[in-house]
């Protein structure tokens, strides 16, 4: 109840994620960052143009022909318009990784629980604007898909689905984006939230394709503030790589510069990546509370029309 | 300090076991899981043994556990006692064991056993206690505890050396384990009237030659803290040719001969001979033959005896320088003989008769050698056993009677009612009747097999006689008071076969007759040695031998019979002794009426070269402590490097103290351990995922 009534108080007083995480239900976790989320929300940050189909109607003369579905006017030699609804601006697909290394955490706080909160945050207020919201999990496999709709109880769908414990794999970014291509037929804004922590050269040809194939396509790379520094590791000891199982003696003292720079070393191959795709990334550290994260979402970049879109792309 | 078992120290190499566990357990414990090692290099080996080091007194402690159980695994011990170690504070009680026996007669060797034990007494402080024993024909106890504690201390040596000038080394066997009998109830009677905790010290001064009897040791069973010390003399002079007896032969021409073995050691002179001598004068009877024998070699030879078979002779092997055990004192006896009577006038050929089966009976034996005759009077004189088949006249009878008065043996066989007449009036008790069994085929049924009539027969896979019928049984019916024993009955209960003393001799009674008509007893396999027993007693008892060694005389004499000794070989004793005699010669044993020379010898283990080895003495569970030559003469003597060693740690026991300190080393390593434990859980600091 204190995160609750922390919340409500608005920005100036963020929750601390450690307290926040604390409370079991991801939708109360939602609804409590949502809280402090509009209290620094002035207005939609996202101008959409998502249409859902509804049905067929017979053309006449003076309709706009873009709507005129030609395959249907191939088969059967008939005129026919596809009607689509307009109550939503946007189809958003909330891509989570569920990998092994997302279960580390400093504290009390992982990586894990601090993404699901965000994006079951993300997909409350997005639903809230009558957005659909689909999401799915990923290791090695894209899993537990939700595809994005609007019907009563969706919202609860897609935050059952994030409650899921992963199920403990290691990560295969490429073939998560590739199969995620193949869900997402049609154009989304799809939200990748993970640690980045493999090598870019690994998958950035898939998240090109991803964005060539006219997503709108968001990095959020949720980090421990250990894993920036190496900091309270104390004494020597074997380190185990949580995905692969590897281990090799490791005195933190002694390897933090040179973590530091290949940290560096990949950020960069990281950014690299990102704007070879033109995919905005936004870096968020486990102690950063949830709501002001999410806002920095928000204000980061608004969706971009298709046209700007592949204006962007061909530029 | 020395090992047992040295290659247990191969276990310090477990040493680097707490050293590996160690560093694995930094590896395991001390684990931290990442989300990605990507990005991480492995630290250099160089923080390892920094991080070895962070309880280095703790992997100390474990490696010190390792090397302590380890050490203690190779039986440590203490070859020499300490120098300047302290007096022991306990008394001490020492039996200390002389040999005197014939061994000992070697050039010096009872000068030196002398010179040990007054050393000994010199080692003992006023506490102490001193008994001691001699170990010969029999055992000695020279020094009782009584007479060392009431002799002053300062009077004490002196004791001991008085004593000892008086004793000089006998002829007889080493029986050592009868003086550690002696020993052990010693210690047991100091024990009351002393200080129960001293310390048992038992040391022996011997020559440990290989005969001394030594087997009866393995049952003794050693009182904790006791000691023994082996305080070994060697003769001057190591050669030794001996002379052993082995028995009387006799050769193809009938002459009696003696059967010995020469035996001459590697350090023997090569010049030997032999030569009869007379026992009771010890002048010479033949001249000296010269004995051709190779260094460590033995041979039987065949001595032809030169006299007469009842003379008494001495048989020398001179050359040698240990001349203790080259003479043999040798008589002959001649095998018993016994003239055996027979009144009944039967044909000797006539098989329907009891004579023909006596005759064939008595004619294979070799002792006693028998004679059977039938004139009657003419053989009573000298018959030692008569057998009445037949009533004779009253001359005869009194003549019979006259002679088993004496001391003879009659058998009367009631081959008819008129022979119970016969026989009662052979007892000398009137009133003697015959009855006759109530069925006519009778079997032995009672058989007192304690009587020495059947003694021979007590064995159960000789005692059966029911297969031997009588078909005209005879059973005397004895007048209330009759001195006369029952040896067998019938099956109805009739006395069968009955003895009774008469005067000096006896008189059987078998009631029946001995022909094939009348019973099956001839032609059992038990009537020859029922027959030869009785011709046994009725020579004088069982065959005994003449030639002895010097404590095992009781084999000459007679069970039950007080015996008396008198020396005749030379020096010539005058007066009877009735103890055994501990000297080799020829004696004349004296057993109420039998009187016979006997020959008394050295006993033949006397002359055994080789000395009892450590290995024996371990074998045998004595707790033997080493002397300091013994020690040092280890390394030459085979036995010894393999027992000294095992026979001090035993005594030491080393291991047990390395064990306890191993057990706290442990108990502290468990505590520090637990105490890491816990101030590693109250400081560490609360690291992801760890």
């Amino acid at each position: 109840m204190s995160a609750l009534a922390t919340a409500s108080t608005g920005r100036s007083s963020s929750v601390d994620p450690e307290a926040l995480l604390a409370i079991h239900d991801l939708e109360l976790r939602a609804r409590a960052v949502l809280e402090g989320v509009r209290a620094g929300l002035h207005r939609s940050p996202f101008t959409g143009f998502s249409a859902e189909f509804t049905e067929y109607r017979q053309y006449s003369p003076g309709d706009d022909l873009r709507y005129l579905d030609w395959r249907v006017l191939a088969r059967t030699d008939r005129h026919y318009l596809k009607k689509f609804e307009e109550e939503t601006n946007l189809r958003c697909f909330l891509l989570v990784d569920a990998s092994r290394s997302m279960s580390f955490g400093a504290k009390q706080v992982t990586k894990a629980a601090y993404a699901r909160t965000l994006i079951a945050t993300l997909a409350w207020f997005l639903h809230q604007q009558r957005d659909v919201v689909g999401t799915a999990l990923f290791d090695r496999h894209v899993h537990d898909v939700v595809l994005p709709r609007w019907r009563a109880g969706h919202l609860r769908h897609v935050f059952a689905t994030l409650s899921r414990e992963p199920a403990g794999a290691e990560t295969n970014l490429a073939a998560a984006l590739q199969e995620t291509a193949r869900l997402c037929r049609r154009r989304s804004l799809i939200v990748i939230v993970s640690d980045f922590l493999s090598s870019p050269t690994t998958w950035s040809g898939a998240l090109n394709e991803l964005s060539a194939a006219g997503h709108d396509v968001r990095a959020l790379q949720v980090l421990d503030p250990a894993e920036l520094a190496l900091d309270n590791f104390g004494r020597p000891a074997m380190w185990e790589d949580v995905e692969t199982g590897e281990t090799r003696y490791v005195d933190p003292a002694h390897a933090r510069s040179a973590y530091a720079a290949r940290f560096e070393e990949h950020a960069a191959a990281l950014r690299t990546a990102f704007d070879r795709a033109a995919v905005e990334r936004l870096i968020f550290r486990t102690d950063e509370p949830l709501d002001r994260a999410l806002l920095r979402f928000l204000r980061s970049r608004p969706i971009r029309p298709r046209g700007a879109n592949h204006a962007t792309g061909r530029s | 300090m020395s090992l047992l078992a040295p290659w247990f120290l191969l276990g310090f190499a477990l040493i680097g076991g707490p050293i590996i566990a160690h560093l694995i357990r930094r590896a395991t414990r001390e684990r931290v899981t990442f989300s990605s090692l990507r990005l991480l290099e492995p630290s250099p080996p160089r923080l390892d043994r920094r991080s070895r080091v962070q309880n280095p007194w703790l992997l100390a402690l474990r490696c010190l556990i390792v090397a302590v159980l380890a050490f203690g695994f190779a039986r440590p011990f203490f070859r020499h006692t300490p120098a300047g170690a302290k007096p022991p504070a306990r008394a001490r009680h020492v039996v200390a064991i002389l040999d005197e026996s014939a061994s000992m007669r070697r050039s010096g060797l009872w000068d030196a056993a002398r010179s040990k034990i007054t050393n000994l007494v010199g080692t003992l402080h006023d506490n102490d206690r001193l008994v001691l024993l001699t170990a010969g024909t029999s055992v000695h106890e020279l020094i009782t505890s009584a007479q060392w504690t009431a002799a002053l201390p300062s009077d004490r040596a002196g004791l001991v050396r008085t004593v000892l000038e008086s004793r000089q080394a006998g002829w007889g066997p080493t029986p050592l384990d009868s003086a550690v009998e002696t020993a052990l109830s010693r210690w047991e009677d100091m024990a009351e009237s002393n200080d129960a905790s001293a310390r048992h010290e038992l040391v022996i001064v011997s020559d440990f030659a290989a005969g001394a009897r030594t087997a009866g040791l393995a049952n003794v069973d050693w009182p904790a803290s006791t000691e023994v010390t082996l305080e070994d003399v060697t003769p001057n002079d190591l050669g030794n040719a001996s002379l052993h007896w082995l028995g009387w032969a006799e050769p193809a021409d009938g002459k009696l001969a003696a059967r010995v073995r020469i035996t001459r050691s590697f350090d023997a002179p090569e010049a030997l001979h032999l030569q009869w001598r007379n026992a009771l004068t010890d002048a010479p009877v033949t001249e000296r033959e010269a004995v051709t024998l190779l260094p460590g070699a033995s041979e039987v030879r065949l001595i032809p005896w030169p006299g007469e078979p009842s003379a008494s002779l001495v048989l020398e092997l001179s050359g040698d320088r240990q001349p203790f055990d080259n003479r043999l004192w040798l008589t002959h006896a001649p095998p018993q003989s016994v003239e055996i009577g027979y009144v009944g006038g039967d044909a000797a050929d006539d098989s329907r008769h009891a004579r023909f089966y006596i005759e064939r009976a008595i004619s294979g034996w070799r002792e006693p050698i028998a004679h059977l005759g039938s004139d009657l009077p003419a053989t009573a004189g000298s018959a030692n056993l008569v057998i009445v088949t037949s009533p004779p006249d009253s001359a005869a009878l009194e003549t019979l009677r006259g002679r088993v008065t004496a001391g003879a043996f009659a058998l009367v066989l009631l081959s008819s009612d008129e022979m119970v007449r016969v026989a009662s009036e052979l007892a000398q008790e009137p009133g003697w009747t015959a009855t006759a069994p109530d069925r006519a085929d009778a079997l032995l049924g009672q058989v007192d097999f304690k009587h020495p009539l059947f003694a021979a027969f007590a064995d159960p896979l000789f005692s059966d006689f029911t297969r031997i019928h009588f078909w005209q049984p005879r059973s005397i019916a004895l007048p209330a008071g009759s001195k006369a024993t029952v040896a067998a009955r019938f099956e109805d209960g009739s006395p069968a076969v009955i003895e009774t003393v008469v005067g000096q001799g006896r008189l059987v009674v078998w009631g029946g007759d001995w022909s094939p008509a009348a019973s099956q007893w001839v032609l059992s396999s038990k009537f020859v040695p029922w027959l030869q027993s009785l011709a046994e007693r009725a020579a004088g008892g069982s065959a005994r031998p003449a030639i002895a060694e010097i404590g095992d005389t009781r084999r000459l004499l007679a069970n039950g019979v007080p015996a008396q000794w008198r020396r005749l070989s030379t020096p010539i004793a005058a007066s009877l002794e009735s103890t055994s005699p501990e000297e080799p010669g020829i004696y004349e044993l004296t057993q109420g009426n039998d009187r016979r020379t006997v020959s008394v010898l050295v006993p033949r283990a006397e002359s055994e070269a080789k000395t009892i080895s450590l290995d024996t003495w371990e074998q045998l569970g004595v707790p033997v402590r080493l002397t300091a030559e013994q020690r040092e003469a280890s390394t030459a003597r085979d036995s010894l490097p393999a027992a000294a060693p095992a026979v001090l740690e035993n005594q030491q026991q080393l291991w047990r103290w390395l064990l306890w300190v191993a057990v706290a080393l442990l108990a502290l390593e468990s505590l520090a351990a637990f105490a890491i434990a816990r101030s590693r859980g109250d400081s560490s600091q609360p690291v992801a995922n760890r």
